[in-house]
């Protein structure tokens, strides 16, 4: 019992007012900020009230986190867990095994390849004959001659006499053998013998092209050069003679390039195994051309457009891009006399195809005549009238596809109303430059269209529904010289505008509200117009 | 044996032949060209149901009969609501209305569109003969309003009759054009061109504010195009230019962007999830802003009645409430203080469907 009477004794302790101040203040200066941190790193905002009592939870009961409560997955957590730690080892090994293994193979083939590669024959030389020993129609000499003329060797071509002298009957000297071609080929063991010839090889006919004994150019050519020789049976006026379907004009004011340098470029002039003895696997169509044109060598020209990004990304597409014969479409590919190698002129090469309602294969969406469009109206946008210096349709369209809607080279809306849109970012804004228009209230100046000084060209085009330029105006042809269009598309249902002109204003009565007038000089009050909000 | 099988079949052909002309009692037209009667009414048909507030009525008479023809509309009025005085209060307030025609030796059938006010009205027909008698006869008609909850489910008497049936059709086809003459979505250039123009030119020319496709007569290709809704399947066939119910998709097809934004509100107003526009919005014309069928605050307190009774909003010591109308709106000061000065109708993304957050919605007013 002493013993328990000594314990109660140290209880005293406690009673004690020194013991109290120094617990309250421990508690203050330590426990008390500990639990505050704690609460402000598990916190959760405006709620910290649930914070302390789920630690509370925590501390005492079971360990949770605190977003159990709300059913709040962490996401913070999850992402701290490496994803290379996730890797198995032995994946990675395999990996690397199987790259050595790839590079021993490589370097086998290499050595294969350089042990079947046929060592280079020495040349020979060919001493030629000395200038007196040639007849006298042949001099003087060229600078490409026929190994067997250049050698003297008449006897391998032609029929010779015990002299040595090549006979001649009438006007002609007699070949060794029938054909002119098996005569060639006894020597040129290239048989052609691909799946498309040339004509005058399936005929037999080298030396339509070729010169047998001698030449200024290489391979014994007889023109100057390739394009010339070539023209010489598929220019459009020989080949009316001749009856040959296919024509190449090179006289022409726009060329272009390859054809211009050489034939050879891209076509085989003997056989091939693709249409058109082209010398490459590429379709002729597309893909061919695209070939050069998706590469752009100096980003600062800007002629040079990267046409195969444009073309198989594009939102928008052409039709008559991917129709039968693609480019050859609209281009003409050996060259014209229009701008851009067209068939025909701008406009009217477009017109070709547009005038008929034409329908889009993707979205089937109708697109309308503009042929008749054209001839019902008496004004034109100016691009399309003055198609020289303003650019014709291509000016606002890109013909090749684009990734804005109408296939125009900059943005424009589609949409009736133009919600959050700034005065500028519409494409029209590239030519027609006048801001004012748009962003004065009163003006005397800045547009006819106005009723008084109230700029009437502001209050269509601010506020919540203000509306794109397309509303009121026809971008191809109109009635007016203001370009005010027949009607206005809401959404798929065509209003009538019903626009009529008076000296000094006007009136319209579309669908949008009942008939209002305006007029320069004295303005006009309307009956039932619409409120400041919903302009 | 024959002549039995005969008989038989005679027989079958009676009762068939009945049978046909049973049903076909329900929606007969007196089509004769010549009528034994001198005067009879062609339109509008016994017992029909309306929804707009304009009827035509058609009269055919026998011309060496008849001197004078006379038209009076009676109407069921009951003491109207505050907000009923203000929508008939351009109108005349007598209980009938009287319209005489000038009578033409060689014309038989005289047309006239009339006024029609909620509830049972009834057309009477007076004609004088060449004898000095005068002939009465009566028509009986309902108009129903969506909306007002007296007329929205009218008595089992009445019955939804319409007029565009081929048959019934044949009779006007002597003067009128009965064909569909529009384009698909494009409209006319001449609105008196349209054959719809010529009998209901007052469903679009009697109010200020007109939907774009009723004024310019997109009727049959925009909206009524002969199909029916979920809820109106038992009209499917009973008209050329019925039209669907619920009508939402029909109108969302124009209004493209509104269900763009709306379909990722959070709160909706029921009547725009079920896809009734026609409910709160009248499709041909109105007196009031966005075709609305009664001014904005009438039209909310149709519905929701308790806001009037118990006061709205919030109230002072003496327990007077919050202005909801009677005022102009401080926010907007071009227009009057209703419902819409707080509320979206439609819908809305904040709690009681209001145009701002709580925070910034009182200060649009009251600012200090």
């Amino acid at each position: 019992m002493g013993k328990l009477k000594k314990l109660m004794g140290m209880l005293k302790v406690f009673r004690s007012k020194k013991f109290i101040l120094i617990m309250t203040a421990f508690f203050i200066l330590v426990v008390f900020p500990a639990i505050g941190y704690y609460a402000w790193q598990k916190r959760i905002p405006q709620k910290t009230v649930l914070v302390l009592k789920n630690i509370v939870h925590n501390l005492f009961f079971e360990k949770h986190h605190p977003g159990d409560i709300y059913g709040v997955v962490h996401i913070e957590e999850m992402e701290e867990i490496e994803l290379s730690k996730l890797k198995l080892p032995e994946e990675e090994k395999e990996k690397e095994e199987i790259k050595e293994l790839e590079k021993e193979l490589k370097e086998i083939k290499k050595e294969e390849k350089l042990a079947k590669a046929p060592k280079p024959k020495p040349k020979r030389v060919i001493k030629p004959l000395p200038l007196e020993e040639y007849p006298k129609e042949f001099l003087p000499l060229k600078k490409v001659l026929h190994r067997p003329f250049k050698m003297g060797a008449c006897a391998i071509c032609h029929q010779v006499d015990k002299h040595g002298k090549v006979i001649k009957i009438g006007k002609e000297y007699p070949l060794t053998k029938g054909r002119v071609d098996e005569l060639c080929y006894s020597c040129h063991k290239e048989r052609y013998t691909k799946k498309y010839d040339h004509k005058p090889i399936k005929k037999g006919e080298c030396l339509k092209c070729h010169d047998p004994h001698q030449s200024n150019t290489q391979k014994l050519l007889k023109a100057k050069t390739v394009p010339l020789l070539c023209i010489s049976c598929h220019s459009p006026e020989k080949a009316k003679k001749l009856k040959i379907k296919k024509i190449v004009d090179i006289n022409v004011k726009y060329k272009h390039k390859p054809v211009n340098q050489n034939c050879l470029n891209c076509h085989d002039p003997h056989t091939s195994n693709y249409k058109h003895l082209l010398i490459t696997s590429l379709d002729w169509k597309m893909d061919f051309c695209i070939d050069c044109h998706s590469k752009v060598k100096d980003p600062k020209i800007k002629r040079k457009i990267d046409l195969k990004q444009l073309i198989k990304t594009a939102k928008v597409k052409h039709d008559a891009v991917y129709d039968k014969d693609e480019c050859a479409n609209c281009h003409n590919i050996h060259g014209s006399n229009y701008r851009i190698m067209l068939k025909k002129p701008m406009v009217q090469q477009c017109l070709s195809c547009h005038d008929k309602e034409v329908e889009k294969k993707e979205t089937g969406e109708k697109l309308i005549n503009m042929k008749k469009h054209l001839q019902e109206n008496k004004y034109w946008h100016k691009p399309i009238k003055e198609v020289e210096k303003k650019g014709g349709c291509a000016a606002c369209h890109n013909p090749h596809g684009s990734d804005n809607p109408y296939a125009l080279k900059k943005f424009f809306p589609t949409e009736f109303y133009l919600t959050g849109l700034k005065v500028g970012e519409v494409m029209c804004f590239t030519c027609h430059k006048e801001k004012e228009r748009f962003t004065e209230k009163r003006t005397t100046k800045a547009t006819k269209f106005r009723n008084g000084d109230e700029n009437l060209h502001w209050r269509h085009t601010q506020g919540k529904k203000g509306r794109t330029c397309i509303a009121c105006h026809d971008p191809h042809a109109s009635k007016w010289p203001t370009m005010i269009g027949k009607y206005t598309d809401f959404n798929g249902i065509l209003f009538p505008i019903r626009y009529k002109k008076t000296k000094t204003g006007g009136s319209c009565s579309p669908a949008c509200h009942d008939e209002f007038k305006y007029d320069r000089i004295t303005p006009v009050k309307n009956v039932g117009e619409i409120r400041e909000e919903f302009k | 044996m024959k002549r039995k099988a005969v008989k038989i079949l005679v027989a079958f052909f009676i009762i068939f032949a009945v049978t046909v002309a049973k049903e076909d009692k329900v929606f007969r037209l007196n089509l004769t060209v010549v009528p034994n009667e001198p005067v009879r009414i062609i339109q509008p048909i016994e017992n029909s149901i309306h929804y707009e507030d304009t009827a035509s009525i058609v009269v055919q008479i026998n011309t060496q009969k008849i001197k004078k023809l006379e038209i009076i509309t009676y109407f069921q009025v009951f003491e109207l609501d505050p907000d009923e005085k203000l929508m008939y209060g351009k109108k005349p307030k007598k209980k009938k209305e009287r319209f005489r025609f000038r009578i033409k030796s060689d014309k038989g059938f005289y047309c006239k569109s009339i006024d029609l006010r909620y509830g049972k009205n009834i057309i009477q027909v007076l004609a004088e003969t060449t004898e000095g008698k005068t002939i009465k006869k009566s028509v009986e008609i309902y108009l129903a309003s969506p909306i007002l909850r007296a007329y929205k489910y009218p008595p089992p008497k009445y019955k939804e009759i319409f007029f565009h049936k081929e048959k019934n059709e044949k009779v006007c086809s002597q003067c009128h054009d009965m064909k569909v003459n529009e384009k698909k979505g494009v409209a006319f250039e001449d609105i008196t061109k349209s054959n719809c123009y010529k009998c209901h030119k007052k469903l679009t020319e009697r109010y200020q504010y007109k939907h774009a496709p009723a004024k310019n007569w997109l009727c049959a290709t925009a909206c009524h195009t002969g199909k029916t809704g979920r809820l109106n399947r038992r009209l499917e066939g009973k008209s050329r230019f019925i039209w669907p119910e619920p009508q939402g998709d029909e109108c969302y097809r124009c209004h493209k962007k509104k269900r763009k934004e709306w379909d990722n509100k959070r709160f909706h107003h029921d009547p725009v999830v079920a896809g009734m526009c026609d409910k709160c919005h009248n499709p041909h014309s109105s007196p009031n802003r966005y075709f609305l069928r009664k001014p904005a605050w009438y039209l909310c307190t149709t519905c929701h009645e308790d806001k009037v009774l118990r006061g709205h909003v919030v109230f002072t010591f003496l327990g007077r409430p919050h202005p909801t109308k009677g005022y102009k709106d401080p926010s907007n000061p071009d227009r009057e203080l209703s419902c819409i000065s707080c509320h979206e109708a439609h819908n809305s993304d904040n709690n009681f469907m209001l145009l701002k957050p709580f925070s910034q919605l009182c200060n649009m007013c009251h600012k200090k």
